[in-house]
């Protein structure tokens, strides 16, 4: 079942890439999101699983969608043509070399670390109260800088 | 880095190692600028499958806090980057990186 | 508690500065976020006087007696940021009072900037290792913000270029996060330094992202285009600190204090610092764009850096910590003398102008002092940092690599010197004749770093003693426990 699901993370990632057009890529890189979501669940990371189908799968593919269909389909950029055959080459060639190695990659030992019975509001509050300082600054860094593309916009647009 | 405690565990670190591979495939060899924007979503999955699935059974609420983070920063990497897509639409009409005009170097 | 003012008094202004926006245009912003800038550098000298010379002073904050749990560390190095921070930005500040009155939304304009002040802060402040990439992304974003504000067609894709490549560095950077934390379960450098981590591949992944973010060659393809389309300010404060904090001190904090200290990493940093130094100096040479040749001659001086920091003896951490400080101070100066020269003038290609120093005599000034100092020419403080940078080359016998780094600094001179006999000396162009000095505030910033330049020349030794000594102690610090540590536990 792992399997499956690993899969399809990784094939529906890579249609993202291949697919020639921009809605079917972006619908396929959502599939692909809610499949790292179940991924997530299963392992034992619920708020994760959530945040990701929520917020990646669900914001981030909004934005997207708004952004194409604002730009409209004459903004198609005509890609170089490569062929699809050389992307599995190479990707094919690059798990050859991958599965060589990953045997040799270090076994992770962990030292049993105590306190992580805490739940995941207290880890975050408490814990890490310095990276939550730190979100409300990427947010309105992000808030500020689009407000200033938006108003550049309507300045230029006069 | 592959975790021990998981059965099946490799598959996880070549599932992330893949993730990174297309995600920079994708930024390297696409010229519309919203496909270089996919490019480095599909990267910052890659790396949080990393952080969780390496962190399976003891670390498993600090490595969330960490993929919450990460998943909140790039909402607004995304955003800023959609925004500036949308004003380079509206200066020339165009999304092609090789449109550039001052790459000299 | 104190401490985190450095944080918190940035980001509440921000958050009032559209507010107050909404009042007065132009007056109460200016004033808000120049006292702000104000505030904070008073706060800095403040606690340097306090300062006890070593160690570190770590603070846990309490909020009404519930445990907030945010852990603000500050030693040596910190401090030598946190003041540098407070000297740019300030002088950034009040430059665009005048600047940024042809730019559109002068409230939103210090919003971002303000916000790119704090997050600068809160790297330096901070001892752990994930919340350092959080605040570096954030001061990233607000640096793409601030170069789009150009309004150009060339300032948005020289913002889109800007974006992805440091977006890449970025994944670079938080991939060797979570190897390290995958491995150590632990993201606070101290915990990790204790926990004797230690891999090649994440070394690698944290040369190469932070490399770019201080964009030594052949990562620096984002520098030149993002600084010529970007307002004035741009330059000067991303060049002058950002690049420094999100760059050369992750670095430094990395290398120095949470991974063993190795002998290959250190040819590295030598390596990429003497090319960057080589190929900055010869790519500055042909530009006619005052900025364009800036930002070249920024990558080159970086080299310098980095290779006084990636020697590992005292002389050269000494040397490099101190050509950090100066270099801050000298290219914020001649990015605003640029600046002011485009405001004056309109252009900055220096084939279109000639003979500005008639009419702007502080401005050709500062840029005299500002180019001297970039040169290393004694007694300004340009030289002092470069010499010692030499010294400690000749101590460990790489006599090839002085011998580039002074043809180099003469080559500086050169090409320095003849940009600014271009524009400002010779015969005065047709439609330039009624050029008149720029405002007031303008001129006041120059002045005012000039000075600084001047100071920290001449008084290069109390310095050198207060501020550069402990902060290069930090480093020393972690090369002798790494060191120790190898030859006692194997």
């Amino acid at each position: 079942m792992d399997v499956i699901l690993l899969a399809g993370v990784i094939i529906f990632a890579a249609f993202a890439v291949l697919l020639k057009d921009m809605l079917k890529a972006v619908i396929s890189l959502m599939i692909s999101s809610i499949m790292l979501g179940i991924v997530f669940f299963k392992l034992h990371a619920p708020y994760a699983g959530v945040f990701e189908i929520s917020v990646v799968a669900g914001l981030i593919m909004v934005l997207f969608i708004m952004t194409i269909s604002l730009i409209g389909s004459d903004a198609d950029v005509k890609e170089p043509a490569v062929p699809v055959a050389v992307f599995i080459v190479l990707f094919l060639i690059f798990s050859v070399v991958i599965m060589l190695r990953i045997f040799c990659l270090p076994q992770v030992s962990h030292q049993l670390m105590s306190g992580e019975q805490m739940r995941i509001g207290e880890v975050l509050w408490i814990c890490r109260t310095f990276d939550m300082v730190g979100q409300i600054s990427v947010i309105f860094a992000g808030v500020f800088v689009l407000l200033a593309v938006v108003s550049a916009r309507r300045r230029n647009g006069k | 880095m592959a975790n021990n405690l998981l059965p099946y565990g490799w598959m996880y670190v070549y599932t992330v190692f893949a993730m990174l591979f297309i995600g920079f495939y994708c930024i390297f060899a696409r010229r519309s600028m919203i496909r270089l924007l996919i490019g480095l979503e599909i990267i910052s999955k890659g790396i949080c499958l990393l952080i969780i699935s390496g962190s399976y059974p003891q670390n498993i609420t600090t490595a969330q806090a960490l993929v919450i983070t990460v998943i909140v920063i790039e909402v607004c990497v995304m955003a800023v980057g959609l925004g500036l897509v949308i004003n380079a639409f509206r200066h020339s009409a165009s999304i092609d990186v090789r449109d550039f005009s001052n790459l000299k170097g | 508690m104190f401490l985190f003012i450095f944080v918190a008094l940035p980001l509440i202004t921000a958050s009032f500065m559209l507010i107050a926006g909404r009042f007065s245009r132009k007056l109460l912003p200016d004033f808000l976020a120049n006292l702000c800038f104000f505030l904070l550098l008073c706060a800095s000298i403040a606690i340097s006087r306090l300062w006890p010379g070593a160690g570190q002073y770590s603070h846990v904050l309490k909020w009404f007696n519930t445990n907030l749990n945010i852990a603000v560390v500050l030693d040596g190095l910190s401090l030598l940021m946190i003041f540098t921070v407070s000297l740019v930005a300030l002088s950034t500040g009040l430059f665009s009072i005048n600047y940024m009155n042809r730019y559109g939304s002068k409230s939103l304009f210090y919003a971002i900037l303000l916000v790119l002040v704090a997050s600068m802060n809160a790297i330096v402040l901070t001892a752990d290792l994930f919340t350092m990439y959080i605040f570096i992304e954030s001061a990233g974003i607000a640096s793409y913000g601030l170069v789009s504000l150009g309004g150009t067609k060339y300032s948005t894709e020289g913002a889109f270029k800007y974006l992805v490549l440091s977006a890449i560095a970025s994944s670079f950077i938080l991939l060797g996060i979570a190897g390290v934390f995958v491995s150590t379960g632990t993201t606070g450098i101290k915990e990790i330094a204790g926990s004797g981590f230690f891999s090649k591949f994440s070394v690698i992944l944290f040369l190469g992202g932070f490399s770019l973010k201080c964009a030594l060659v052949p990562f620096h393809a984002w520098m030149p285009d993002a600084y010529t389309a970007a307002p004035a300010v741009l330059p000067a404060i991303s060049s002058g600190v950002f690049v420094k904090v999100a760059g050369i001190y992750a670095m430094a904090r990395v290398f120095f204090n949470m991974l063993p200290f190795n002998a290959e990493v250190s040819s590295v940093m030598v390596y990429l610092g003497i090319i960057s130094i080589i190929a900055g100096a010869f790519l500055a040479l042909g530009q006619a764009r005052l900025r364009r040749m800036l930002a070249y001659s920024s990558i080159s001086q970086v080299g310098y850096i980095i290779l006084g920091i990636g020697l590992g003896t005292p002389l050269g951490i000494i040397g490099g910590l101190l050509h950090l400080f100066n270099h801050s101070v000298f290219k914020a100066l001649l990015f605003l003398n640029a600046g002011a020269v485009e405001y004056a003038a309109g252009t900055d290609d220096s084939l279109k102008l000639g003979g500005l120093g008639k009419n702007m005599p502080f401005t050709s000034t500062a840029n005299i002092v500002g180019l001297l100092s970039a040169a290393g020419v004694p007694p300004l403080n340009g030289f002092w940092s470069k010499l010692i940078i030499v010294i400690a080359l000749l101590q460990v016998k790489m006599f090839l690599y002085a011998f580039v780094a002074i043809f180099i600094s003469v080559l500086t001179l050169w090409y320095l010197l003849l940009i600014q006999r271009r524009v400002f000396f010779g015969k005065v162009r047709e439609g330039l004749q009624n050029t008149r000095e720029v405002p007031f505030w303008m001129n006041f910033s120059m002045v005012g770093l000039g000075l600084v330049c001047v100071w920290a020349g001449v008084s290069f030794a109390p310095v050198i003693l207060k501020w550069i000594l402990p902060a290069a102690n930090v480093l020393i610090e972690g090369i002798r426990t790494s060191l120790s540590n190898f030859v006692i536990g194997g």
